[in-house]
C-alpha cells in the first residue's frame, strides 16, 4: 500500500494542480481579435498534463496489482536506515537554512554580505563532519566568497544588494 | 565576400581584451566546475547569466560560451582520475581513461582527452560556421505552423531521450510548457495565472527559473555526500600532449567521432552522453583491437571526448538558425542571447551579423584557450576534484540568491529560485526529468506564438498542420516517437510469452518422454 501511495501521489498531485489551473483559466477573457484567445494554449497544455497524470496513475495501480501477485521478498538495499535518516536531516537542514537566509534578506535590513558570510559559515559547518579542523577552511571559503561577490557584483557590475 | 567580412567583424569583437579576458576566466571556471562531480556546466551558466546583464552583449555571451566549453571538457579530469564522470557526457571516458591512469599514465590519459576535446570541438565549430548561415536562409521561409510542428517535435524528442519513462518525461515537459504560459499572453498581452498580483503579471523571469531548476536540485542532491572528499590517483603529469603519430593513427576515429557528435548535437534532446557512447561503440566496432577497449585504449578516450565536445557546435545550429534550443545548455545560451536583445532565429544573421559571428568564433577561441589552460594548469585542476562539497554548496547557494536578485532587484525572483529549486528536487526525486521541463519553459512561448499566428492566418483552421509537408513530416516523426515505445513493449511481451510457451511445451514433451 505504501509503495502504491509513493507512486500514486506525485501524478495525483500534479493532476490536482493542473485541474485547479484549468478551472482558473476560465477567468481569462474570451477571444476578440483572433480565433483562439488567451485561454486556448494553456488549456490544451493542462488537459494534456492531466491525461498524462491519469496514465501515470493507471500505471502505478497496474504495477502495484502485478507486484501483489508476485511474492514480494524483502531486499537488502545496502543503505542503512541510520545513514538515510542522517542524509534526510542534512537535506532538511539545508532547505531550512536557505529558507531562513531568504526570509532574513527579505524582512530585515541586515547587510547582504554579512548575512551571506554568516549563512556560509553556519551551513558549511553543519554540512561538514563538525570538527574543529573544518573551521579554518569554512572561514576561508566564506571570506573568499564574500570578497568575490563584493568584487564582481558591487565593484565591477555596480549591482544593488538586497 | 559578405561571409568573410562578417567573420572579420566577429573576430574583432572576440579578440577585444575584455572579451578575451572573460573567455580566459570563464574557461578556467568552467573546467573547475566540470571537474567536480555533481557540479555541471549548466549550473555554472545558469548562475552566470545574471552577471551578464551588466556586461556588454559580446562580453556576456563570451563568458557563458567559455563556461560551457570549459565545463564540457572539465568532466574528463574526474573521469580519468576518479573513475567518476565530472559531467554526464564524460561517462564513456571512464571506460578507458581510468584504466590507463591506473596503469600509471594519468598524464597520457588526460592528454588524449584534451586533444580529442579540442579536435572534436573544433570540427563542430567549423560545421557551425559553415552550415548555420545557409540553414538560417532556409529557416526564413518556414511558416508559423511549420515552426510550431518543429518545436513540438523537438519537445517530444527531448522527452523520449531523457533517462526516464516517456509519460513522466512528457508530463515534465507539459509542466514546463504550462509554466511558460504564466504571464502576459503573447498575442494580446492579457495577464494569465497572475492571481491579480502585480509581481506575477509580467510572468516569471526565465533566469530565476533556470537557476532554480539547474542549481538547487543538484546542490540538494549533493548535500548527502557533503562531507566526503574524493580520493584521486596521485601521479605526475608528464608527456601530456599526444604525439602527432598517435593522432595520425587515430585520424579516422577522431573524424568519425566528431561527425557523430555534431550530428547528434543537431537532434534535439539526444545529448552528449549518447553521442559519446555511440562514438565509443563505433570506435570499438571499427578497431583492429577491440579487446583493448575498456583496458585503457587510446581510441576509446579519443572517441568519447571528441564526440561529447562536438555536440556543442551541433546543438548551436538549431539554436542560431531556428531559435530552438535542443539541449538545456542551449536553452541557457538562448536566455543569454535574449537578455542582450538578440532574438535567435533566421533573422539573427541579417540583423546582428557581428555578434552572431562573434558568438560562433567565441566557441573557437574558448576551445583554443581550453587546451592551453588544461596543459598548463592540469595539476591545480586535478586538485580541485578533492575539494569537499561542504565547502562548495554554501557559496553556490549564496551566489544563486544574489544572482536571482540582481537580475531585476525584486525579492520575488529569489522566491522563484527557491520555489522552482524545491519543485525541481521533488520532480527529480520522483523520476520526472528536468531537461524536458526546462525546455518546455523556454519553448512554450515560442510554440504558442507560432501556433496562434498560424491559426489567425488560417482563420482558426488546423488543416495546415496536416496539409503543409514540413508540418506533416514532423507530426509523423512525433507520432512515431510517441507510439514506438508501446509497440516495442508489446512485441517484447509477445516474444516473452512465446518463449515461455515454447519452454513449457518443451518441458512437457520431456516429461512425456
Amino acid at each position: 500500500m505504501k509503495a502504491m501511495f509513493k507512486k500514486f501521489y506525485p501524478p495525483a498531485l500534479i493532476f490536482a494542480v493542473a485541474a485547479f489551473f484549468y478551472w482558473y483559466s476560465f477567468s481569462f477573457p474570451p477571444p476578440r481579435f483572433e480565433p483562439m484567445g488567451p485561454r486556448f494554449f494553456p488549456q490544451c497544455i493542462l488537459i494534456a498534463t492531466m491525461c498524462l497524470c491519469v496514465l501515470e496513475m493507471g500505471k502505478a495501480a497496474y504495477q502495484t496489482f502485478r507486484n501483489s501477485l508476485v511474492e514480494n521478498k524483502a531486499r537488502p538495499d545496502g543503505h542503512p536506515s541510520s545513514r538515510r535518516s542522517e542524509e534526510t536531516v542534512l537535506l532538511l537542514t539545508t532547505i531550512l537554512f536557505l529558507l531562513g537566509f531568504i526570509l532574513t534578506i527579505v524582512f530585515t535590513d541586515i547587510p547582504f554580505l554579512l548575512l551571506a558570510f554568516v549563512f556560509m559559515i553556519l551551513l558549511g559547518f553543519v554540512l561538514s563532519k563538525r570538527t574543529t579542523q573544518v573551521i579554518r577552511p569554512v572561514l576561508g571559503m566564506a571570506t573568499g566568497t564574500v570578497a568575490a561577490i563584493y568584487l564582481v557584483f558591487d565593484v565591477i557590475l555596480k549591482a544593488f544588494f538586497p | 565576400m559578405f561571409f568573410l567580412e562578417h567573420i572579420g567583424l566577429g573576430l574583432q569583437l572576440v579578440l577585444q581584451p575584455s572579451v578575451f579576458l572573460l573567455i580566459l576566466i570563464g574557461t578556467a571556471i568552467g573546467i573547475c566546475v566540470g571537474t567536480i562531480p555533481g557540479l555541471t556546466a549548466m549550473m555554472a551558466i545558469a548562475i552566470a547569466i545574471p552577471i551578464t546583464y551588466s556586461l556588454g552583449p559580446m562580453q556576456g555571451l563570451a563568458l557563458l560560451i567559455s563556461l560551457y566549453v570549459g565545463g564540457m571538457t572539465g568532466g574528463l579530469v574526474s573521469a580519468v582520475l576518479l573513475n567518476i564522470p565530472g559531467t554526464p557526457s564524460s561517462i564513456a571516458t571512464t571506460f578507458d581513461g581510468y584504466p590507463l591512469a591506473a596503469r600509471g599514465k594519468p598524464g597520457k590519459a588526460l592528454g588524449y582527452g584534451i586533444a580529442a576535446s579540442f579536435l572534436g570541438g573544433g570540427f563542430s565549430y567549423f560545421c557551425l560556421l559553415l552550415l548555420a548561415p545557409t540553414l538560417a536562409e532556409v529557416a526564413l521561409s518556414l511558416s508559423p505552423f511549420e515552426i510550431f510542428a518543429i518545436v513540438m517535435c523537438a519537445l517530444v524528442m527531448i522527452a523520449d531521450n531523457s533517462q526516464s519513462s516517456l509519460s513522466k518525461a512528457l508530463t515534465a515537459g507539459s509542466v514546463g510548457l504550462f509554466v511558460g504560459t504564466i504571464g502576459p499572453d503573447p498575442i494580446v498581452g492579457v495577464p494569465r495565472f497572475d492571481f491579480d498580483s502585480p509581481q506575477l503579471s509580467g510572468g516569471f523571469v526565465k533566469v530565476s527559473i533556470l537557476i532554480g531548476l539547474f542549481a538547487i536540485p543538484q546542490l540538494l542532491s549533493d548535500v548527502r555526500h557533503a562531507h566526503e572528499a574524493e580520493k584521486t590517483i596521485d601521479a605526475t603529469y608528464r608527456d601530456i600532449l599526444p604525439k602527432l603519430r598517435e593522432l595520425g593513427q587515430s585520424a579516422v576515429n577522431l573524424i568519425r567521432s566528431s561527425f557523430i557528435g555534431t550530428l547528434i548535437g543537431l537532434v534535439p534532446g539526444v545529448g552528449a552522453s549518447t553521442a559519446a557512447l555511440l562514438a565509443y561503440n563505433q570506435a570499438k566496432l571499427a578497431s583492429k583491437h577491440p579487446e583493448k577497449f575498456g583496458k585503457g585504449a587510446r581510441d576509446g578516450i579519443f572517441a568519447s571526448e571528441a564526440a561529447n565536445n562536438a555536440v556543442i557546435g551541433g546543438a548551436m545550429i538549431p539554436l542560431l538558425t531556428l531559435g530552438l534550443p535542443g539541449c538545456p545548455a542551449a536553452a541557457l545560451l538562448l536566455a543569454g542571447l535574449t537578455i542582450n536583445n538578440l532574438i535567435p532565429g533566421p533573422l539573427l544573421f541579417t540583423n546582428s551579423p557581428d555578434i552572431t559571428y562573434g558568438f560562433i568564433l567565441a566557441f573557437m577561441v574558448s576551445n583554443v584557450v581550453m587546451v592551453g589552460l588544461m596543459i598548463i594548469l592540469i595539476k591545480p585542476f586535478a586538485m580541485v576534484v578533492r575539494i569537499p562539497k561542504y565547502l562548495l554548496i554554501p557559496p553556490i547557494l549564496a551566489i544563486c540568491v544574489i544572482g536571482a536578485y540582481v537580475t531585476n532587484n525584486r525579492f520575488i525572483d529569489i522566491w522563484v529560485v527557491f520555489g522552482f529549486g524545491l519543485l525541481g528536487y521533488w520532480m527529480k526525486k520522483h523520476a520526472y526529468p528536468l531537461a524536458p521541463m526546462v525546455l518546455g519553459v523556454i519553448l512554450g512561448p515560442i510554440a504558442e506564438l507560432h501556433l496562434r499566428r498560424g491559426l489567425t492566418a488560417s482563420k482558426g483552421s488546423f488543416m495546415p498542420l496536416v496539409n503543409e509537408p514540413v508540418c506533416l513530416v514532423f507530426l509523423i516523426i512525433s507520432v512515431i516517437i510517441l507510439v514506438y515505445p508501446f509497440v516495442r513493449e508489446h512485441s517484447r511481451k509477445v516474444h516473452l510469452a512465446q518463449s515461455d510457451a515454447d519452454g513449457s511445451s518443451a518441458g512437457s514433451n520431456r516429461g512425456g518422454a
